[in-house]
């Protein structure tokens, strides 16, 4: 059993691995090795791939345009559901009517709104602004973040709500000193969505941007992508690039959520 | 607490939910009765658009790959990332290396995947062929990707074994579950598998419901495998419904069909929201105050 | 209780001023680059010209030295902003988005289609007729300006047309035994039986996206079979020539890769680059992708013919049209400016820069030394010779359908190939797909 288990964790290691390690591998290779042979090792490990990113466009630049949308984008969005989430603890009119019209948009395939989210951007004068990307983003994955911080809430015991009232605490000093200290495994989740989510996007980064200026890194890898040329390895270089703060932030992140697996239950 | 005090905290949500999906939900509840090629004005059509939807085989096709997709979200994807979730929340040795190394396909990108995938499913140069041939079973080798039978399939296997959301949004509601409970287990002699059984799943109920709707929203947005790995063929076999919308609305530019599908598409995540929740009879726990 | 109160209210207001902010920071921003439409008489105008032609490829870097090269000549008075989105596809969504909230680019360019004129009929983009004087207009060729003209307005400008002519490895040819290229399709379908019987896969096509390979090689069929207008606008699809020209099709396919089922431009390119396949019929930004061992191996020849005189010995499929389109303007001084910049674009020393360093073959008039010829490499010169000796021409099938026939043509073609469709119900399919 126990073996089995092994067995099966190594497997699955494999199957997860397998994508960054080829990732790695492929970003060495020339365009042709890559089709001629896309699991052998390169020839010549071709160190000019990331020369070529680095040096043909202003990569810092751009990873700055990114981690700025990625940052704002989840503030807004955690911020937002968390206090929708705490409203959600209390019973009030159409309580469920709210929920259902704030959650709903989880089904909708955003991929339909790409005229409207320009027009919206638009309206709000943030065309080409970084600001209006992260404004979408957040937008756009709010059922979502509501439905995680919300569950995680709920799995608060309410006592702790009326212990608060008791001992005289408003409303607003029981989600600032009661409800947020032990909410944060739910946020932080909801953050590493938020932030994966912002990182990786494409479709409304190249719709709403245009400039150099507000050039995000996924637009960019782009470039090696064109309808004329596309070298995969040079864009494959460009990822593993862009691999790198995402995976610096879910380590630190999960180890925030994890953190109560130590800590134990909710007080 | 006054419904004033609520709607402080109410208010911030429903901006956003007008500005991000109740405007753009009327315009493409308009656009679905108009004829629209994206520039030009609008052609009422009432609801021609929808009696297209319903006789094009392509349609039909995209719908049974969807809810197909949807299935191997909630029976395939989601037990994975349980059982994933609950190997590493008895913190085997390594446990957090594994915590990253799980995640790690997540934080790739979709065309990164799509590629590998398409290599590895590949007609003469993919793994799972050649892999087939060194073991002398030739005859198991299979053009996994352009026979109509096994694409749409093909395209799912990346987003079955990537579990690393499912797996994080399990092991954060496990975080909330009572130490005490598994040491009243452990006292009654209680093995890891029975624990699991009686005291970790039952309590992350909510995170399974949490899950399946994630998943099935997902299934329902998901374009890029398809796209990049099959182009939704041959002959349409795997295309799903975002496949559909997408190109219906950039390469044939009928935007009132492209918001038809939109429309069929959340009423189809609704449907399979009933569905899953009837059969499970999971309802979603209710606040007291 | 209160002061609580104001807490919260202090936050609630910070995320509104987050985001009011926000806004601010966007108008300020759009003021600045988009100004010049009023203001002080001696400002610099400012064009915001939107393009997916990065300087990671040949053209994009021609595009950005001529572009530099105006903002120079014109400092103070004239700047061109180049804003690159390098996913064709998404551009020209985005294009047609803006020209819909009526925020038309400046500049832009897309690719020209008999059976989608929505770009023109929006009445946004600028009528360059008025523009037009002799010197300009001695520029094109009357056809080209002609097929611009959309209820007589020319709002595009000619600019790329890429002639696609048959790629062969020499040296493949050699191993099977051939000594030229074919000059007949009986001679072509002898040729890939004789490579094929080598061990050679004879062609490289493909079916994904736009399955662009393999409508190169539908389309020279069809038209040597029924003359080059035979896919006019009006002109009916379902027809026992095009019947005929899908029954070859479906036969090449048996001298094709096994990839090339449901593969994109990539991986059929590709198989051809590495030596996988003997012929691949593409434009001229391949050469590009050449490796220099292979260069000598390369030949470039014209289509071949059925010898019956439907169609001329040495005619071409094209890509699209692709020129350049400009926004409507409201200053006068901004209007002169697009048309400088355009002119510019289209002089004969920018045309040698696009063809000879960018590897664009171009609607305007360009007549090129042998000096020259020679420096842009051995298959560019070889390249444009055969293309410019083309007596005839038509546009590849998926750049003049309607928009849903565009769609819905690689998974015809697959269809097709799998035996789901015969040739019959493949045109009759097509046919109603463009109606």
């Amino acid at each position: 059993m126990k073996w089995l288990r092994f067995g099966f964790k190594m497997l699955f290691l494999l199957v997860t691995m397998v994508p960054f390690l080829w990732l790695i591998l492929a970003s060495f290779k020339t365009n042709q090795e890559l089709f001629a042979a896309p699991f052998s090792f390169p020839k010549r490990w071709m160190i000019e791939n990331y020369e070529a990113v680095l040096s043909s466009h202003p990569i810092p630049h751009y990873f700055f345009n990114s981690i700025f949308i990625a940052i704002v984008s989840t503030l807004l969005g955690v911020i937002v559901a968390t206090l929708v989430s705490y409203a959600f603890m209390y019973t009030f009119k159409f309580k469920s009517g709210w929920l259902l019209l704030i959650t709903f948009g989880i089904f909708i395939p955003t991929n339909a709104f790409i005229v409207p989210y320009y027009f919206i951007v638009n309206w709000l004068g943030l065309y080409d602004t970084l600001l209006g990307v992260a404004l979408v983003y957040a937008g756009v994955s709010l059922p979502l973040s509501v439905l995680i911080v919300k569950t995680y809430m709920d799995s608060i015991q309410h006592e702790i709500l009326e212990a608060s009232f008791i001992d005289g605490a408003s409303v607003h000093r029981t989600f600032f000193q009661v409800i947020l200290p032990v909410s944060y495994p739910g946020m932080t989740t909801a953050s590493i969505f938020l932030m994966i989510t912002a990182w990786n996007e494409l479709l409304f980064a190249s719709l709403l941007t245009q400039s150099e200026a507000t050039r995000t890194l996924q637009v960019a890898i782009r470039f090696f992508l064109t309808t004329f040329s596309a070298n995969y390895p040079v864009a494959f270089a460009a990822m593993v690039i862009a691999i790198i703060p995402t995976i610096v932030i879910y380590s630190l992140l999960s180890e925030k959520i994890i953190g109560g697996l130590t800590a134990g239950a909710v007080k | 607490m006054t419904s004033r005090q609520i709607y402080i905290y109410l208010a911030p949500a429903l901006l956003f939910t007008a500005l991000f999906f109740i405007f753009p939900l009327v315009f493409l509840l308009y656009v679905s009765v108009q004829e629209w090629n994206g520039i030009g004005s609008m052609n009422f059509v009432a609801f021609d658009n929808f009696r297209y939807l319903l006789g094009d085989p392509v349609f039909k096709a995209a719908m049974i790959n969807t809810a197909l997709w949807i299935l191997a979200g909630i029976l395939l994807h989601t037990p994975l990332g349980l059982l994933m979730a609950l190997l590493l929340f008895r913190k085997p040795r390594g446990w957090k290396l594994f915590r990253v190394l799980f995640f790690l396909p997540n934080v790739i990108s979709t065309t990164a995947l799509a590629f590998l995938w398409y290599f590895v499913l590949h007609v003469s140069l993919g793994l799972v062929n050649n892999l087939f041939k060194s073991v002398g079973l030739e005859s198991w080798a299979h053009p996994w990707l352009s026979d109509p039978g096994t694409a749409v399939f093909a395209n799912m296997i990346p987003f079955v074994l990537y579990i690393g959301f499912t797996m994080v949004i399990f092991l954060t509601q496990m975080t909330t579950i009572s130490p005490d409970l598994y040491e009243a287990a452990e006292i009654d002699g209680a093995t890891n598998v029975q624990k699991d059984r009686y005291i970790t799943i039952p309590m992350v109920k909510g995170a399974i419901a949490i899950n399946v709707i994630f998943n099935t929203a997902f299934c329902l947005k998901m374009f890029e495998y398809p796209l990049l790995m099959t182009g939704g063929g041959p002959a349409d076999s795997s295309i799903n419904m975002s496949l559909y919308i997408y190109r219906e609305m950039i390469t044939a530019n009928r935007y009132g069909i492209s918001m038809s599908a939109g429309l069929m598409a959340i009423l189809m995540g609704a449907v399979a929201m009933l569905l899953v929740f009837g059969a499970l009879g999971l309802t979603e726990r209710r606040g007291k105050a | 209780m209160k002061r609580k109160w104001l807490n919260v209210k202090a936050t609630l207001i910070l995320v509104l001023i987050v985001i009011v902010a926000g806004c601010g920071a966007g108008n300020t921003k759009e003021s600045a680059t988009g100004g010049g439409n009023g203001a002080a008489p001696k400002q610099q105008v400012e064009l915001s010209m939107l393009s997916s032609w990065s300087t990671d490829t040949e053209r994009g870097r021609a595009l950005h030295a001529v572009v530099e090269k105006f903002n120079q000549e014109n400092e103070g008075n004239i700047k061109v902003k180049l804003d690159i989105n390098a996913d064709w596809p998404s551009l020209q969504q985005k294009v047609k988005t803006m020209i819909a909230a009526g925020q038309t680019p400046d500049l832009f360019n897309y690719n020209f289609n008999p059976n989608d004129l929505s770009r023109q009929e929006s009445g946004e983009l600028l009528d360059f007729n008025p523009f037009m004087n002799e010197e300009w207009k001695s520029r094109f060729t009357e056809q080209d300006l002609q097929a611009m003209t959309v209820d007589g307005q020319l709002t595009s400008i000619p600019f790329e047309k890429a002639g696609i002519l048959f790629y062969y490895n020499k040296e493949l040819f050699a191993q099977a035994g051939i000594e030229s290229f074919p000059a007949t399709w009986d001679e072509f379908f002898q040729v890939c039986e004789q490579l094929k019987s080598a061990g050679i896969t004879p062609i490289s096509l493909m079916t994904s996206d736009d399955a662009w390979h393999t409508t190169n090689l539908f389309t020279y069929l069809a038209a040597s079979i029924a003359g080059t207008s035979v896919f006019e606008p009006g002109q009916s699809l379902d027809t026992p020539e095009v019947t005929q020209a899908a029954q070859y099709l479906k036969q090449m396919f048996e001298y094709t890769t096994p990839d090339a089922l449901g593969g994109n431009y990539s991986v059929s390119s590709n198989n051809f680059l590495i030596g996988n396949t003997a012929m691949i019929i593409d434009g001229p930004w391949l050469i590009g992708s050449i490796s220099e061992e292979m260069i000598p191996s390369i030949g470039i020849a014209a289509s071949p013919t059925f010898g019956d005189g439907k169609v001329q010995p040495g005619f071409t499929v094209t890509d699209a049209h692709t020129p350049w389109s400009a926004a409507k303007q409201t200053s006068p001084e901004k209007e002169e400016a697009v048309v400088q910049f355009l002119k510019f674009m289209t002089s004969e020393e920018s045309s040698k820069t696009f063809t000879i360093d960018g590897r664009i073959l171009l609607s305007m008039r360009l007549e090129l030394n042998e000096e020259e010829v020679s420096e842009a490499g051995p298959i560019l010169g070889q390249y444009i010779k055969t293309n410019s000796e083309a007596p005839e021409s038509i546009v590849n099938i998926v750049r003049i359908l309607k928009p849903a026939a565009t769609s819905k043509l690689p998974s015809l073609l697959e269809g097709l190939i799998l035996d789901k469709f015969t040739p019959e119900e493949f045109a009759k399919e097509l046919e109603a797909a463009n109606l």
